[in-house]
């Protein structure tokens, strides 16, 4: 449901109303797209203002530094290679979990939408399961998949395929049931309405879920690296205290903050381009 | 009432399965460090519970989400139909709103320790933040969608902004209020482990981090064990609490 946000009001209603010819259509999206970059950038200056005099306020830089301090230690942890290095360490994890446990959630959940007796079989065990969080497994995981990188990756796996599935699984239950008769009175095979009917309308669904998923994997991610991990934002955040580097803790969590949004934008663009038959509304 | 049954015999036997299955390949092929047996679990479940070490874990926890889930909520939803119905603090504030939606709650652990100490008040303070921000993200995404025809008809008929704000848009915004508090739930539970994992002496998630540190690998299930329990009765509770009171604002 956060995704509803997503809809700005402002944005929906410069779309619809009215519908200029298409000469002039690119006037309005540009115009649309400059008061959203003005929002944004009055938005981060109220906040940076606010941030500045708040931290003035407190008057302990290293408890509590200010835009400027973080801006400095940005610039620092840039030039010595560390955040760039931290970002792609996790963004990789976030990727290879990412990708794999949607494509296992979403074949699961078909299979669960689909099949009763699969239904039936997975449904007591998904219900339990999918209540315990990801990061309770740490030590489990690294007892059976070792230090390095699988064990993350199969946190994020596991943090992925309980939304993922249960969208797909909602898909399926969403689908018109019209339309299904429809495909059978044209004489088409099960697997034919699975391929043609089922599987269309599900995957704006599983598209949607992979979105929320991605939420969870950015969230799982930087659980695992703060407690057990060398590399990545979320080690960055949590090992940054024992020096006092409040500084680098903030840096970290606005580039969290960053790398979080575009990844979202990106997911959102790509959907909308090359899968735009499937998106949702 | 056949397909019910089915559906039934089915769950159970499949969760019976599981279990001797997991229970077989334990014994057969794992030492218990690495993959316990249930059986081993559940006895060391008794003789944890026999200590009371275990209910207090699990009383720090409850009480830990507990305060923050319900201040947050209040928080929240009050500051989303607030932020949502003025359209300035609307079209300022959404953009910030989705960036510090992608800054997990736990990131603010150290700053939140630093500013509000290691003791029960960081804890508090840092669940209440992860259950706020759902639930205003959420109410506020409700406010927007209220159907403008429903806030034209109650203008027509002559409600002043007041009326139209309480019998309009805040009944309307009630399931994306719910919604919001079932994620915030889900997401205060997930914050809280971490948190204890990190810096706590007690509660769920110290349990699991410090068997993993004893290699106690069984008390590190019982407490996987019941985090599951309590997510599950959390949420069934909460289900319980909307089909019993706020069933007029279910999403149908």
């Amino acid at each position: 449901m956060t995704l509803a946000a997503e809809d700005r009001p402002g944005r929906v209603t410069a779309v619809r109303q009215g519908q200029p010819p298409s000469s002039r259509r690119w006037l309005t999206q540009s115009r649309a797209a400059f008061s959203l970059i003005c929002r944004y950038a009055i938005a981060a200056a109220a906040i940076t203002g606010a941030w500045y005099v708040a931290s003035e306020q407190f008057d302990s830089p290293i408890l509590f530094p200010g835009p400027l301090k973080t801006l400095d230690k940005a610039i620092e942890l840039v030039s010595e290679g560390r955040l760039q290095a931290d970002i792609l360490a996790s963004l990789q994890r976030i990727f290879a979990g990412f990708l794999i446990g949607s494509l296992v959630g979403s074949v699961i959940g078909l299979a669960m939408g689909s099949f009763r007796l699969v239904a039936d079989v997975l449904q007591p065990l998904v219900n339990f399961v999918r209540f315990i969080a990801p990061i309770a497994w740490i030590g489990t995981v690294m007892v059976w998949f070792g230090l390095g990188e699988i064990s993350k990756v199969a946190l994020i796996i596991y943090a992925t395929v309980f939304v993922v599935m249960l969208s797909a699984i909602a898909g399926v239950a969403s689908v018109h049931r019209n339309k299904i008769r429809a495909a059978q009175c044209l004489g088409s095979t099960p697997r034919q309405i699975f391929v043609w009917v089922t599987f269309p309308a599900a995957l704006s669904f599983i598209l949607t879920g992979m979105r929320m998923a991605m939420m969870n994997a950015f969230m799982t991610v930087v659980s695992a690296e703060m407690i057990a991990a060398e590399s990545g934002l979320g080690y960055l955040i949590y090992n940054s205290r024992q020096w006092m580097e409040t500084d680098a803790i903030f840096v970290g969590m606005l580039t969290l903050g960053v790398v979080g949004l575009l990844t979202d934008r990106l997911f959102v663009l790509l959907t909308r381009t090359a899968l735009r038959r499937f998106s949702l509304q | 009432m056949n397909t019910r049954y089915r559906t039934w015999t089915r769950g159970a036997l499949s969760v019976v399965a599981t279990l001797i299955l997991w229970e077989a390949v334990a014994r057969l092929f794992f030492v218990p460090a690495v993959l316990p047996a249930p059986s081993a679990i559940i006895r060391e479940m008794i003789t944890y519970a026999a200590t009371g070490r275990l209910g207090f874990d699990v009383l720090m926890s409850v009480q830990r989400v507990a305060v923050g889930f319900f201040a947050g909520s209040a928080l929240g939803a009050v500051l989303g139909l607030l932020l949502g119905s003025q359209t300035y603090a609307r079209w300022l504030l959404d953009p910030p709103l989705q960036f510090f939606r992608f800054i997990p709650p736990i990131a603010w652990l150290t700053p939140v320790l630093i500013w509000f100490g290691i003791g029960e008040n960081g804890k508090y303070v840092l669940i209440t933040y992860t259950t706020t921000f759902m639930v205003m993200i959420n109410t506020y995404a409700g406010v927007v969608a209220v159907q403008r025809n429903r806030l034209r008809a109650a203008r027509c008929l002559g409600a002043s902004p007041l009326q139209v704000f309480l019998h309009v848009i805040v009944p309307s915004t009630m399931p994306f209020i719910l919604t919001g508090m079932q994620i915030g739930m889900a997401n205060s539970l997930q914050t809280v482990i971490v948190a204890e994992m990190l810096a706590a002496n007690e509660g769920l998630g110290h349990l699991i981090i410090s068997s993993r540190v004893t290699l106690a690998t069984e008390l590190a299930y019982v407490g996987i064990f019941l985090l599951g329990v309590l997510g599950l009765l959390s949420d069934a509770a909460f289900r319980k609490f909307i089909a019993q009171f706020a069933w007029r604002y279910r999403f149908n």
